[in-house]
């Protein structure tokens, strides 16, 4: 089960709606997807699962 | 009146028959133990009574007392090595007997109710072998630990093994470095390395260190850079053609995901991050996916 936060960066700006499509895509769904074009001119894509489980200590920032 | 009493002596005959059958088999799986008990008692005396390290005591010479020091370390060990297959016997014999016990009963008795006797016989039957279920439920952790003690035993051998294999390192030394009181200090070790706790210990730590190390390789994926290698172009293309998404193919691949053998790995990452993690673990399953005639990925 997905669950947190996953960050891709260095996504080239042809493939940024292939990427957020396909984050979106994820069965369970994220609640959120963001991208931030960084000053090389990649992005970095964000998306936001659900909350992990506290007993899954992969997730420190809480998410 | 004949029929009914004949088969009233044959049914209890019959559970009887498959209660002698059980207690009647070899259920430890072991063969007999050549040293009758005297023989390892007076072993036990000689190297673990009260007079046993006398003669290492009274040695001088620093040869001598490595001589007498190894016979004696060997004979406890001879000693301690009894008491495990012991325990071993025990603990196997324990786990079989339940359980086959209750199987073969509970068996008989409702094999006999369904094809015999009339309706008070199939009663009493049926409520028979229910009390035998459900006393096998209220011994269900000796069905626990039949199913574990394979695992326990092994990790009792492997635990043993790196102790006996200190002990044995340690014997190349002279006396002055490794004197018998260092030597029962291992020894104390040997023996609590076939205990069931430490060796549960050991199990409890092994899958913690097992779950931690799949929690870190997660984490390790949670920020990831692009990756353009071709596996990952081809999947993409595949999964996204013309950057819009096939919801077709992607039920597919989140479908081949959760029938793969690291599933419970995979499942815990979104798929985009198999697609384009640059790592050799998410290279290897593209790499698994793209041959896979199951999806149909084209070449």
């Amino acid at each position: 089960m997905v669950c947190g936060t996953f960050t891709i960066k260095g996504v080239p700006k042809e493939k940024l709606a292939e990427t957020s499509g396909l984050f979106e895509a994820n069965d369970p769904p994220p609640t959120n997807v963001t991208s931030k074009q960084e000053t090389d001119g990649t992005f970095t894509v964000t998306a936001v699962f659900p909350k992990c489980p506290d007993a899954t200590s992969h997730s420190p920032n809480g998410h | 009146m004949n029929r009914s009493v004949s088969r009233g002596v044959r049914l209890p005959a019959i559970v009887i028959a498959a209660g002698a059958l059980t207690s009647c088999a070899s259920l430890e799986g072991y063969a007999r133990e050549p040293e009758p008990p005297a023989v390892i008692n007076t072993a036990r005396e000689a190297y673990y009574g009260a007079y046993a390290d006398q003669a290492y005591n009274a040695a001088t010479d620093p040869a001598e007392r490595k001589r007498i020091r190894d016979l004696l370390i060997y004979g406890k060990m001879g000693v301690i090595e009894h008491d495990f297959d012991d325990l071993e016997r025990q603990l196997n014999s324990t786990g079989n007997s339940v359980s086959l016990v209750g199987d073969l009963a509970v068996l008989s008795l409702s094999g006999i109710g369904s094809v015999t006797g009339g309706k008070s016989t199939k009663a009493a039957l049926s409520a028979a072998s229910a009390g035998i279920v459900g006393a096998q439920g209220a011994i269900s952790k000796d069905l626990y630990y039949q199913r574990t003690l394979s695992a326990i035993l092994a990790q009792m051998e492997a635990n043993r093994e790196r102790v006996r294999a200190t002990i044995f390192a340690a014997m190349k030394k002279p006396d002055a470095e490794y004197p018998l009181t260092a030597a029962e200090i291992d020894l104390k070790q040997l023996i609590r390395a076939g205990s069931i706790p430490a060796s549960i210990s050991q199990i409890t730590q092994g899958a913690n260190e097992s779950k931690q190390n799949s929690e870190d390789a997660i984490a390790a994926l949670r920020n990831i850079t692009f990756s353009s290698a071709p596996s990952s172009d081809k999947l993409g293309a595949w999964l996204a053609p013309g950057s819009i998404v096939d919801p077709t193919h992607t039920a597919a691949f989140t479908k081949w995901i959760k029938a793969q053998p690291d599933a419970a790995y995979l499942t815990s990452v979104p798929f985009v991050v198999i697609v384009r993690g640059p790592d050799p673990v998410m290279e290897a399953v593209r790499q698994r996916a793209l041959a896979d005639p199951k999806l149909g990925i084209p070449k």
